[in-house]
């Protein structure tokens, strides 16, 4: 074992788990469906953030303008 | 068996072109792996634990970040020892228990979030999660420049070397193009968080008060006035970001844990949120004497202010100590939040995501880890820039963008499809609802604070 963690590269990939591969974590998963009311949620959130952060913004610019 | 493989994720193909030898991403994981496995098999369990922490540590002390020791400095010049000692402790748990989910979502579908969000939620939602998680880590890396200029600064060298030296570390750790030596260094450095320890100790603290204030939750400050809400808030700001999410979910899958290293990132989260949960309280016992000297920190310019104003009480040890505090946070952070923007990049566009990769696999990858900093560096270096007024700015952003970081979370954790045995049960779910709900007033609130400052007199 001592001897394998000295070689510049071993190649034991077989103890790693399929999915644990670059290859296999390049293939797509299916998309799931969503629940109405977590869509719902999802938007509502989004909503949230559009309408917060552009106050943010412009209370930095107004911050700024008055020194 | 991930629960990936119970789904009947399809058997990897073989190296590109067909060869036999193993890509170097993969060749790297096993190499870490191995050990682990031998570690297990040898009954080692403390070399076992060494070998797996890393993910949960750096996301945590990663977020101690120069922007939220400003935010602890300021909330013990501000109000000293009290109410504020057990939120800073309630807010780690949060956060704990944010990482907690972010870390099984990683070891049990060995995807990074980004990927997840795309695949699973779908596209619409995918690009906003990455628009929210490209704004914030953008404008935090600057502040993390803030930081460290800061810092350097109270030793007298000018921001152009200092932002330079942080720029040219950063793509050095990125060089050793290996997961395992850059997870390492990130966390040497890391360990220099807890030099706001020995700054603590320098003020003396009052360890009876200390102890009263944990049991207590007092002396609460009178009254809920503008500035304890933005205290209370920049707080939560300044333990739970979206970055943090996307960063230890894809540097749990770039180390290459699993399901039964679950107990191990458990104790690597816990580990991470209690280390930085003392960095924080030792931060805000370090400028308690400006509390206690009526020191206001209204008109400090920067965090060089901070350790000039300490000198006095702490000696030039404790300001020295506080000053390259904040290079560290500053420092560990560029690394984590650059390299959780490559990775998520690099998972939108189906790209190699590891640092594993060679510059030649990973050009992308690196690219954008590097066009970051350098892009967030050169901000920093603008003349007249409103640095202190960004970092208030970045803090307040960073808190909105949090509500939805969690719930896609929420969404990917309950998806029994990909985690299997390892989907939330009930009790998760309320505990993580409430935080989303806690930490969505909370942003409503920051946010109408920064607009009317004078809301609430």
């Amino acid at each position: 074992m001592a001897a394998e963690h000295n070689q510049p590269h071993p190649v034991p990939v077989e103890i790693l788990e399929p999915a644990q591969l670059a290859a296999a974590r390049q293939t797509p998963l299916p998309r799931r469906a969503l629940p109405r009311g977590v869509v719902a949620l999802l938007f509502l959130l989004r909503i949230y953030v559009l309408v917060a952060v552009p106050l943010v913004v412009y209370a930095f610019i107004r911050a700024l303008r008055h020194g | 068996m991930t629960s990936l493989d119970h789904a009947g994720s399809p058997a990897p193909p073989a190296a590109p072109g067909g060869s036999a030898s193993p890509l170097r991403e993969d060749a790297l994981r096993a190499r870490d792996r191995l050990r682990v496995v031998s570690a297990r098999l040898a009954r080692r369990p403390l070399t076992l634990l060494w070998l797996l922490i890393g993910p949960g540590v750096l996301a945590m002390l990663g977020e101690n970040d120069g922007p939220s020791m400003i935010s602890y400095a300021t909330t013990g010049a501000t109000y000293g020892v009290g109410f504020f000692i057990p939120f800073i402790l309630l807010t780690f748990m949060m956060a704990f228990v944010v990482q907690e989910m972010v870390a099984r979502l990683g070891a049990a579908t060995h995807r990074g979030h980004a990927q997840l969000i795309f695949q699973r939620i779908g596209p619409f939602w995918g690009y906003f999660a990455m628009g929210d998680l490209v704004l914030g880590n953008l404008l935090t890396l600057v502040t993390e420049f803030i930081a460290i200029q800061a810092g350097a600064l109270y030793f007298g060298i000018p921001p152009v070397y200092s932002v330079g030296a942080g720029i040219a570390i950063t793509i050095a750790s990125l060089a050793t193009r290996r997961y395992a030596t850059w997870e390492r260094v990130a966390m040497a450095l890391a360990a220099f968080n807890l030099l706001f320890v020995p700054a603590a100790l320098l003020a003396h603290p009052d360890g009876a008060a200390l102890l009263r204030a944990l049991v207590s939750w007092g002396p609460l400050p009178g009254g809920i006035h503008t500035v304890f809400v933005l205290l209370i808030l920049s707080n939560i700001g300044a333990t739970v970001t979206p970055w943090m999410i996307f960063f230890q979910q894809s540097a749990v899958v770039d180390k290459g844990l699993t399901v039964a290293d679950l107990p191990q990132a458990r104790l690597d989260t816990a580990l991470g949120a209690t280390i930085a949960a003392i960095a924080a309280i030792a931060a805000v016992l370090a400028s308690t004497p400006l509390f206690t000297h009526h020191v206001h920190t209204v008109q400090f310019a920067t965090a060089a202010d901070f350790a000039t104003a300490l000198r006095p009480y702490l000696g030039h040890t404790g300001a020295a100590l506080f000053a390259l505090g904040m290079i560290e946070a500053g420092l560990v952070a560029l690394m984590t939040i650059s390299a959780s923007s490559a990775y998520a990049f690099g998972e939108t566009v189906n790209a190699g995501n590891s640092l594993n990769l060679d510059f030649t696999e990973g050009r992308r990858f690196y690219g954008v880890a590097i066009a970051s900093i350098v892009f967030a560096g050169a901000v920093v270096l603008i003349p007249g820039a409103p640095l202190v007024a960004m970092t208030l700015t970045v803090n307040v952003i960073a808190t909105l963008l949090m509500a939805p970081a969690i719930l896609f979370l929420l969404i990917l954790i309950n998806d029994k499809e990909i985690m299997g045995a390892q989907a939330n049960g009930t009790a998760m779910n309320l505990l993580a609802g409430a935080i989303v709900v806690f930490i969505s007033l909370a942003g409503a609130v920051y946010g109408l604070v920064a607009v009317f400052p004078h809301l609430l007199g």
